[in-house]
């Protein structure tokens, strides 16, 4: 591709999604009958989810293409057990609906059926922001709810733990809030680590959920990037009342907006990511953090992810630094731990060795050049998933679609 | 004739196999082969490296004044494998244990048949010291896939394989299959080891799961003769034994 730098990793395919080419946050390979389904949650409206034919991964073709009930909404984010695709709904303004989760059938892929919605709509509610659906039978789930009142308008999506077993008649099963962000909360509102205006209810300043994980080996364990709240570590043993086991939080004097906790359990290790959520290294250092958490509740930093240098990289346009990681997620998934994947925006999709957590070494890395049409000059990668052949599926957050990359390493 | 098969291998804690094999970093002496504290360099005609090879601890006086007894050894023989490896190297740290485990039991379970040992309060040896003629685990195994000196080795001349055994006759390499995937050129490697390396047995596992206090050393997955590890020696002895005794390959 001219104009990608590349080390150790070549470009398969590239596809603009019919040009709607904004990839959210969420990427499912669904595994058919041979075929290889690549489903893609949308970083804005108009379109809700794409289905990609993944099955030559140098030749994707689009399958479907969905449309969002209206433009003031997103869904941003999305996983796909078996034929079940969950998709999240949030709305720009609390009170807004559709907000909450659907479910699909899609075990014809061309044609999604809808199966079930649960609402999380409501007056200080705009619904679910990420969610994560990897055992069929629960989502765990960044959401606002009805019965939530905050206390800083930006916390209003907190841990839940929704039950769909029955599809059609999804429910609550257990929930978790920072302490002191709910109204009526014994403990005092936590201090804002950076604090913002509230003309923009979106973005940085909040003690609010992103990303809840959860794996089979350890389904007692929930893993939570609580943004400004930093990493938290819940026993759900009893999901209707998840106990905090272990914190960390770097924020303040870091720059907050912890993102993905994601745990290496053979290994006693986590990877954290802070998400870059501002243009031109405003917010720098958004790094990706080697965690020692042998002793859950005593984490302990001992490295973070090397990346290319702020000078070269911090003021090429747009964001710069860390977000989203290749999960380790059950099913068609590359599982490693001690292979890290992770995008960064217009740093590209980077590759790393941990095997000696204390010093990280980057394995590869690909930057596409800024697509056309895009909101700034560079690549943003956005999202990645890498399937259990190695093949690296990464999106760009405006313009660039969906990218497919294969590793030398 | 031909030239004999060679074994190259850093061991234990390595950042880097190449810095750790760079011969000036070897810290052996003038000679080809041996075994230190991370390197075990060998030929298809060295013979087993045993838990008392000598070299892969280090026993200087005042650690060798400290331990007495076949139990105090046995318990630093644990302490020092443990040693080399990664504090998050946990299944392989569980594999380390059970097969120690295996030793002693292997040991316990053939007492009445073991040559050489003398239980009685007079004898110069225990039943117990056979433990220490077990094969020598090298954790954390990067074996040099080059066998040669014509070109200095690269790191992707390396495979590692989570433990290696030699045991006179062959090599065995041990990789636990737990929660981390090869990448695609790591695949490639592996398939091209095993097509072109006869003289390496390979042998997969399951990797202990983390908190598994049932976790035994599966035997049955090696050779019938792994276990006998005594056979062919004469009188069992503990890992300390003075330069007169020089064995090494």
């Amino acid at each position: 591709m001219d104009g990608a730098i590349a080390k150790n990793m070549n470009l398969l395919a590239h596809d603009r999604l019919q040009g709607f080419g904004g990839v959210g946050e969420g990427m499912a390979l669904q595994v058919k009958g041979g075929r290889r389904i690549l489903w893609i949650a949308h970083e804005w409206a108009p379109k809700n989810f794409t289905g990609v034919d993944v099955t030559d991964p140098r030749r994707p073709s689009i399958i479907c293409q969905t449309e969002l009930p209206h433009d003031r909404m997103r869904s941003n984010s999305l996983d796909c057990t078996g034929d079940i695709l969950a998709v999240a709904y949030q709305v720009a303004e609390p009170g807004m609906q559709p907000a909450g989760i659907e479910l699909f059938d899609v075990s014809t892929p061309e044609s999604p059926k809808s199966i079930g919605f649960h609402d999380t709509s409501g007056p200080h509610s705009r619904g679910v922001h990420c969610l994560w659906f990897a055992d069929g039978d629960y989502i765990h789930c960044a959401s606002g709810a009805a019965d939530f009142v905050p206390t800083h308008l930006r916390d209003d999506q907190f841990y839940q733990i929704i039950d769909v077993r029955d599809p059609a008649r999804m429910k609550e099963a257990g929930r978790w809030w920072y302490p002191g962000t709910r109204e009526g909360d014994d403990a005092s509102p936590p201090a804002r680590v950076n604090p913002r205006p509230l003309d923009d209810i979106r973005g940085p300043d909040a003690f609010r959920l992103h990303n809840a994980n959860v794996y089979p080996e350890r389904p007692d364990r929930a893993y939570l990037g609580y943004i400004d709240g930093g990493a938290v570590i819940l026993d759900i043993s009893d999901k209707s009342a998840p106990q905090v086991v272990g914190t960390w939080n770097p924020h303040p004097p870091y720059p907050g907006f912890t993102h993905t906790v994601m745990p290496l359990i053979d290994r006693g290790l986590l990877v954290v990511t802070d998400e870059c959520v501002q243009d031109d290294a405003e917010d720098w250092p958004k790094l990706t953090w080697i965690i020692d958490a042998r002793k859950e509740d005593n984490p302990v930093p001992i490295s973070t992810l090397p990346l290319p240098p702020l000078e070269e990289y911090g003021h090429k346009g747009g964001r710069f630094g860390s977000h989203n990681v290749h999960e380790n997620r059950p099913g068609p998934s590359f599982r490693s731990e001690e292979v890290i994947f992770g995008c960064f925006f217009n740093a590209g999709v980077r590759a790393y060795d941990i095997s000696n957590p204390y010093r990280p070494e980057e394995l590869g890395h690909f930057i596409p050049p800024g697509p056309e049409g895009s909101r700034v000059s560079t690549a943003q990668m956005n999202e990645i998933y890498v399937d259990e052949k190695g093949i690296i599926y990464s999106g760009d957050r405006w313009a660039g679609g969906l990218y497919i990359i294969e590793p030398t390493f | 004739m031909t030239a004999p098969r060679r074994y190259d291998i850093a061991y234990g804690i390595i950042e880097d196999p190449v810095l750790a094999l760079a011969p000036e970093n070897r810290g052996l002496p003038e000679r080809r082969h041996g075994l230190s504290l991370r390197l075990a360099l060998l030929t298809d005609a060295s013979p087993a490296l045993r838990l008392n090879s000598r070299g892969w601890m280090a026993l200087t006086p005042d650690v060798v004044s400290r331990l007495s007894g076949t139990e105090a050894w046995l318990w630093h023989c644990r302490g020092r494998l443990e040693n080399r490896v990664s504090v998050f190297g946990r299944p392989i740290r569980a594999f380390l244990a059970a097969y120690l485990d295996f030793a002693e039991r292997s040991v316990e379970a053939h007492r009445g048949s073991l040559p050489g040992a003398d239980d009685d309060a007079d004898g110069l040896f225990g039943h117990r010291d056979w433990v220490f003629s077990a094969f020598l685990p090298l954790p954390n195994a990067y074996l040099d896939l080059t066998g040669t000196d014509d070109r200095p080795a690269t790191r992707e001349d390396f495979f590692r394989f989570d433990i290696a055994f030699w045991t006179g006759r062959e090599l065995l390499a041990v990789l636990l299959e737990g929660r981390s995937m090869r990448t695609p050129g790591r695949r490639r490697l592996l398939e091209t080891v095993r097509a072109e390396r006869d003289d390496i047995r390979i042998i997969e596992l399951p990797a202990p799961l983390p908190g598994d206090e049932d976790y035994v050393f599966p035997s049955e997955a090696f050779p019938p003769d792994f276990a006998m590890f005594w056979e062919g020696l004469a009188v069992p002895f503990g890992p300390y034994r003075a330069d007169a005794f020089d064995w090494s390959p």
